[in-house]
């Protein structure tokens, strides 16, 4: 490692701040892109089996009613 | 045979079986270069003899900024494929990158900024290079507004490619604007015909990341795709039968 202690590391002579806050801000930018397609696909999944468990109820039902 | 080749790929179903098995290596990848290009560029690289410790934003911002316009020239040549041969997929493939696109030029500005402040005594200013970018990110935001507009699916992708096209032009403006105007932003660090103006122990760690950036951005798009071809083909009984939908 370049930086003799962590409190080096931290501070990077002054500059720590500003390092530490676009990393911190491009990493939560990753992790965004990462989930937002993991949840949405969830989402529309969960949906298109919904609709697809209440179509098959009202066939059923339709079949009972003798229609 | 090649036109066959095409022809097969535009089909939503082969798109999302082959991006299926491409999935784990480019994730895999893109982890992999990511984590070493930014924890080698943040700890084991000398600082710079000017700036400091701060430079060490380049291994986020570059990236990012390349990403930016390279997502937006992509997104472009696709859109008009999908406006010229009415390719439901290419439509599907822009409505994925405005986002993605949209949160790397803002990751662009926004490191920037922070990078502005120690380096130039700024946090922003209306240079070329700045103003330029900022064009892109509202061009990209304006992409998905667009979208959302439309009640008619056809009709919104019609207008988000004419958008795209016209916003074409704003690439080869911020790409030169260092060139052509005296600008507060550096000049390129790394050229295609020039050797970089960067030591090798810096210049290393930057290309390893920037390769960790496109692989990531690959790896979220054709997630984004996936979910998005499984919600729009949602009644085809392929997409019926994966999900374990019966009808």
């Amino acid at each position: 490692m370049y930086f003799d202690s962590i409190y080096e590391l931290l501070t990077m002579g002054g500059h720590g701040p500003y390092v530490w806050a676009a990393y911190g801000i491009g990493l939560s930018v990753l992790v965004w892109n990462l989930f937002t397609p993991i949840f949405q696909g969830r989402k529309t999944a969960d949906a298109i089996r919904r609709n697809a468990r209440r179509e098959q109820l009202r066939h059923e039902q339709l079949q009972r009613e003798g229609r | 045979m090649k036109w066959t080749f095409f022809h097969r790929m535009s089909s939503p179903k082969w798109f999302y079986d082959f991006s299926g098995k491409c999935l784990p290596w480019v994730g895999v990848l893109a982890l992999g270069c990511i984590a070493t290009g930014l924890t080698w560029g943040l700890l084991f690289t000398p600082p710079d003899y000017l700036q400091g410790n701060s430079y060490r934003i380049i291994f986020l911002h570059v990236p990012s900024a390349s990403l930016a316009m390279t997502v937006y020239v992509g997104l472009a040549i696709t859109a008009g494929i999908g406006y010229i041969w009415k390719i439901k997929l290419a439509d599907m493939a822009v409505s994925c990158l405005a986002p993605i696109g949209a949160s790397f030029c803002a990751l662009a500005l926004i490191t920037g900024s922070i990078w502005g402040k120690p380096t130039w005594g700024t946090w922003w200013v209306w240079d070329a290079r700045l103003t330029s970018m900022l064009i892109l990110l509202f061009l990209y935001l304006g992409l998905v507004a667009l979208r959302e507009a439309f009640d008619s699916k056809e009709t919104a992708s019609r207008a988000c490619a004419i958008l795209a096209m016209v916003g074409l032009v704003n690439i080869p403006i911020i790409k030169f604007s260092v060139d052509w105007w005296n600008t507060l932003h550096q000049g390129a660090t790394i050229k295609m015909t020039e050797r970089p103006s960067m030591a090798l122990e810096m210049l290393v760690p930057l290309l390893v990341s920037i390769a960790g950036f496109y692989l990531f951005c690959l790896f979220v798009f054709l997630l984004r795709l996936r979910a998005e071809i499984i919600s729009r083909e949602q009644r085809t009984s392929w997409v019926r039968s994966l999900l374990g939908a019966k009808s």
